[in-house]
């Protein structure tokens, strides 16, 4: 490149930058010409300016005067030299209610005083005293220049009534600040990290720290160390979860090291600022000790009841099981869970048991205690007995909530319970059986001893030697002590049984006590004593008396009388010591001049098996039962016997006796039929017996009673329900409910009292007080005479007590197989036509339904004696009884109860097959009749 | 960068290598003003960049001494161009200080589109004075060169050190420390 083009570009490069410079300045001189125009306008407009601003100055001057005139504070410009007012607006001139001419020249002290002493001037607190109102301002001064013065701008604010709130704020915050301190209670406040910022005195009372201690500490040193963290947690949770209120019982730990129980209520006040907690604690102490206690008590209880092998059970007035306690699961099985919630009958009970709890439920709503034995079922299915004690409880008012049941396991006992009333059943039997064989045996032994004594009599009054003679007489002798010996005996088992029943009748006492004499005066006289009797006794003196009993005391004593005594006299005597118009009041004693009774064995002479010496017995023989079973008989007579004796000389033995008079006129009456009493009476008759129904409606009907009929018990039972009955004959065997167990039922379960009697043909005195226990109001005999049926109804429907007895007719009861060979004729109507009292049509009528019923009953006892079968046997035998009675001989009578009675079954078959023979004979001599 | 920058660099280079010289550093540096320059102007520093980076390469002279030197010789001519910034001061340090409080301020105010570095100063000691360098433009060495020629200036001897310039700040310490005159 050479020089030249080198320079031309550098002069290029030159004369750009000449350009731009230019450029440049060219620009900054306009720049420099705009700001001078710029500030020459200024010039010009700031005069414009300054007028403009002069015009705006007057009139904020003006609207400043105006301002302050018109202010609706009052206003005042005061001096600061002297305080005097120089200017008020009229606001000021009505609060001092003065015009503008006195208020001026005035100071500011004469017209407000402070309230108080201010630190600077016109400012704070002033009063205006006007007619003993006072009013309060707050004032406000401001330094300003006033006309070249220094000046306070004083503004004047009314705070009478926001004072007068203040005041009431202030007192009322005093009320408030009175009681939190005050309060019984702990108040504290504290931040939300648990730092008390108020507490008050009662805290410090409580805890011991004074309330220096106390605030800026962590409430956290007072809580008992193991409940820290738990009261922590529950005020994070409170805090967390911005829980308005919550409570909490937690102990604390005083400075001196006490414990105390707190329950505190916890508020969280949340602020816009801040949030704290606000807390009212209040000693609980005494009531945490109370619970401790109560729960310490409730423990002791609940382990002793636990410990005594109860079992309680809560449920509520439904019987829904609330708490099962674990004795009680034990006791069933269960275990808590399953019970709760479960009615404990459907738990528990089975049909016949839930009728038992059903009635103690009743009980229980009334409020009643009681303690009620039950069977229950377990949870395995098994039964147990509980004895219940179960109890009401209440709620607070008063009213019947639930049960609580306590259950004792008596399965065991009722274990052994049954096992001792089985046992004493087995011992009643055997006791019942020793009173039929003592009975038997008296009646097995009595029958041939009647045979040995009447034909040793015959025997006697034939052509004997005088050997012989000897010898019957030996005969005799011992027999008539047998006879003494069996009927003390019999006696004796009555005695003891408590069956000895005494059966009054009316008695001429005077007529009967001739006859005992007569016969004595032979006796002793044979023996070669006295017999002397002294009677007494005025007329009339027919009494009521049982006189086979009264007769055996006579007996009994001169027995005994001539028995003892080998020489002297014997004395009967009899005398009358008063008489009213109801009774006769007789002395009777039988005295002797026998050997006598030693002084000290006097009072042993009463007692059963003791004789006054025990040689007696050898010497005299004798069962020493005579004077105990007499004494007895004159106790139950009314009377007391007595003896008097002397060993050598002779004894005395008397008894008093006040017996009641019956007028023979009057007994008639009562006996005699008086059917009017009995029109229209309703009866309700229970036998299944066909024949029986008959004849009893027969006979009632004609008597003009309105007889009702039932077959068995059930129906009888049903009947009752629905009809009014005046009386009830009740027969005892009978299907499906027998006479003992619907009497039960009727007295119980239906509760009525209408008089039962029982028909039956079971005699055995010992059965006879089943029906009395059972409720029977008496009993009459099979088969019985319509006598004896009218003299039982009248005497319930004239004296409308309870017959205690009524005649019974007791048949024969000798027995001989024999018989049966040398009987010819089986049938024998002599009862049929008593009863039918020759109403021809009734007694054919009984007839015609004996043949059928026997005829069809042959058939059924073929059959049965086939199957080998003996107890329908019986029970049928025993449902055949009363048409045999009426229609057969002894033998078929007798026949009939062996078939019934048999101990054994095979001889019980062996007897039924001879029986049924028997009734074909019979149904064969029944036809014949009515057919003849 | 102030037209004063560039102008007084180009008068430097036309002196030091000839007219040629000058010509062709413009042509191989191609920066986008061609080269034309006027003190009363303002251009872009990457120009100033892109033309030293050309002219070191040239020469095979390393860029920071290139800057160095050409910054000992824009002080000598500041000190004929504005003999008015140096009519109060006395003593070097107090020179260095009132750049940052008086000269900076000063420029603004003629050219208030200047785009100037500012400095932090502190007398550490009598003879020791740290100033830290806050600029974006890696121009250190240009300071370090104006500093050396207002040592020259005063008459002072001493030594002058200045941090590397690291690329994520914009911070460069330089320390002057004089030695004690005789």
């Amino acid at each position: 490149m050479n020089e030249v083009e080198l320079l031309r570009r550098q002069l290029e490069r030159e004369r750009a930058a000449r350009k731009q410079a230019e450029a440049i300045l060219e620009q900054k001189s306009r720049e420099l010409y705009e700001s001078n125009m710029k500030l020459l306008n200024l010039n010009s407009s700031l005069e414009e300016e300054i007028s403009l601003r002069t015009d705006q100055l007057e009139n904020e001057k003006q609207q400043l005067s105006l301002l302050f005139e018109q202010h609706p504070l009052p206003l005042l410009l005061v001096r600061i030299e002297d305080e005097i007012v120089l200017k008020t607006n009229q606001n000021a001139l009505d609060t001092f209610s003065l015009t503008q001419e006195e208020i001026h020249n005035r100071t500011f002290s004469s017209l407000l005083t402070a309230s108080e002493i201010s630190s600077e001037k016109l400012n704070g607190e002033y009063e205006l005293n006007t007619n003993g109102d006072t009013r309060y301002f707050s004032c406000i001064s401001t330094k300003i220049d006033f006309n070249g013065e220094a000046s306070y701008l004083v503004l004047l604010n009314e705070t009478t009534e926001s004072k007068l709130i203040w005041k009431q704020y202030l007192e009322k915050e005093n009320e408030y600040r009175v009681l939190v301190e005050t309060s019984g209670d702990i108040i504290f406040s504290c931040d939300v990290n648990g730092y008390f910022t108020y507490v008050n005195p009662t805290a410090s009372v409580i805890t011991g720290y004074d309330e220096e201690a106390l605030i800026g500490a962590h409430f956290g040193m007072l809580v008992r160390e193991d409940y820290l963290r738990q009261v922590t947690s529950f005020y994070v949770f409170q805090l967390e979860n911005n829980i308005k209120s919550t409570y909490i019982e937690f102990p604390i730990l005083t400075k001196d090291k006490r414990e105390i129980w707190l329950g505190q209520t916890l508020d969280l006040h949340r602020t816009n600022e801040k949030q704290e907690f606000i807390a009212t604690s209040r000693d609980i102490s005494e009531r945490k000790r109370f619970e401790k206690a109560l729960m310490l008590s409730e423990e002791k209880y609940r382990s002793i009841i636990e410990n005594l092998e109860l079992g309680l059970l809560e449920v509520d007035k439904h019987g829904i099981i609330l708490r099962a306690y674990p004795q009680f699961c034990i006791l069933t099985g269960y275990n808590e869970e399953e019970l709760i919630g479960k009615s404990a009958v459907d738990v528990f009970l089975d049909d016949e048991n839930r009728k038992i709890m059903e009635l103690e439920a009743q009980k229980r709503k009334k409020g009643q205690p009681s303690v009620y034995e039950l069977q229950i079922s377990r949870k395995d299915g098994s039964q147990i007995w509980v004895m219940i004690s179960g109890a009401p409880y209440y709620n607070e008012k008063n009213e019947v909530v639930g049960s609580v049941g306590i259950h004792l396991d008596i399965t065991h006992r009722k274990q052994i319970e049954e096992e001792l009333k089985q046992a004493r059943d087995i011992a009643e039997q055997s006791l019942r059986s020793k009173d039929l064989f003592v009975a038997n045996i008296s009646h097995e032994i009595r029958t041939p001893l009647n045979a040995i004594m009447g034909m040793s009599n015959l025997l006697s009054q034939s052509a004997l030697s005088e050997k012989q003679h000897n010898y019957m007489d030996a005969i005799q002798k011992s027999s008539e002590n047998l006879l003494y010996i069996v009927n003390d005996l019999l006696d004796f088992s009555k005695l003891e049984s408590g069956k000895m029943e005494l059966h009054p009748v009316a008695v001429d006492i005077s007529k009967q006590m001739k006859e005992v004499a007569q016969l004595w005066e032979t006796k002793v006289e044979e023996k070669g004593l006295s017999f002397i009797r002294t009677f007494s006794i005025q007329t009339p003196s027919t009494v009521l008396i049982d006189p086979t009993r009264f007769n055996s005391i006579l007996n009994n004593l001169l027995h005994n009388a001539s028995k003892f005594t080998s020489q002297g006299e014997i004395t009967l005597n009899v005398e009358e010591l008063s008489r009213t118009d109801e009774c006769l009041n007789l002395l009777i004693s039988v005295s002797d001049t026998g050997i006598g009774i030693p002084k000290d064995k006097l009072s042993r002479i009463f007692e059963s098996f003791v004789q006054a010496e025990d040689s007696t017995t050898r010497k005299f023989g004798g069962t020493g039962l005579g004077l105990s079973i007499t004494k007895n008989l004159v106790e139950m007579m009314g009377g007391e016997l007595r003896v008097e004796s002397a060993p050598n000389k002779g004894s005395c033995f008397s008894f008093q006796l006040c017996l009641p008079f019956c007028d023979i006129e009057h007994v008639k009456k009562t006996t005699a039929p008086d059917i009017l009493s009995l029109k229209n009476r309703k009866i309700l008759v229970v036998e299944d017996n066909q024949i029986n129904m008959f004849m009893v409606q027969t006979i009632l009907e004609n008597w003009g009673i309105q007889v009702h009929k039932a077959e068995n018990g059930a129906e009888a039972v049903e009947q009752i329900q629905f009809h009014a009955f005046d009386l009830i004959l009740m027969d005892i065997q009978m299907p499906v409910l027998d006479g003992i167990q619907a009497t039960w039922m009727i007295r119980n379960k239906l509760g009525c009292t209408t008089p039962i009697i029982a028909l039956t043909a079971n005699a055995i005195p010992s059965e006879t007080s089943n029906y009395f226990e059972a409720g029977m109001s008496g009993f009459l005999a099979k088969p019985y005479t319509p006598e004896a049926l009218l003299a039982i109804l009248q005497k319930f429907f004239i004296s409308n007590k309870p017959a205690e007895l009524v005649e019974t007719v007791v048949l024969p009861t000798t027995f001989s197989s024999e018989q049966a060979t040398v009987q010819k004729e089986l049938m024998d109507l002599t009862l049929l036509r008593k009863n039918t009292a020759n109403d021809t049509v009734f007694f054919q009528k009984m007839l015609d339904l004996a043949i059928e019923e026997t005829t069809k009953k042959i058939q059924e006892l073929e059959t049965l004696i086939q199957l080998g079968d003996y107890h329908p046997v019986k029970n049928l035998a025993h449902s055949m009884k009363p048409t045999i009675d009426y229609v057969a001989n002894e033998y078929m009578r007798q026949l009939v109860r062996e078939v019934e009675k048999s101990e054994n079954p095979a001889t019980g078959l062996e007897h039924a097959k001879t029986y049924v023979l028997g009734l074909k004979k019979l149904v064969d001599e029944l036809n014949n009749f009515v057919s003849a | 960068m102030k037209g004063v920058i560039f102008t007084e660099f180009m008068e430097l280079v036309e002196h030091q290598f000839g007219l040629e010289e000058l010509d062709a550093l413009i042509e191989e540096s191609a920066v986008p003003s061609g080269g034309i320059y006027t003190a009363v102007g303002t251009y872009p520093h990457t120009e100033m960049v892109a033309l030293v980076v050309t002219l070191s390469k040239r020469k095979s002279i390393p860029t920071d001494d290139l800057l160095e030197l050409f910054g000992q010789h824009l002080f000598k001519r500041f000190t004929v161009l504005y003999p008015e910034l140096f009519n109060h001061v006395t003593g070097l340090f107090e020179f260095l200080i009132s750049v940052e409080n008086y000269i900076h301020v000063e420029v603004l105010k003629l050219y208030p589109d200047a785009e100037l570095p500012s400095f932090v100063s502190e007398l550490v000691h009598p003879t020791k004075l740290k100033m830290d360098y806050h600029s974006d433009k890696s121009m250190g060495m240009l300071a370090v060169g104006l500093i050396k020629g207002a040592m020259n200036f005063f008459n002072n001897n001493g030594t002058i050190s200045i941090t590397p310039k690291k690329s994520d700040n914009h911070v460069q310490t330089i320390v002057i420390e004089l030695f004690p005159n005789e």
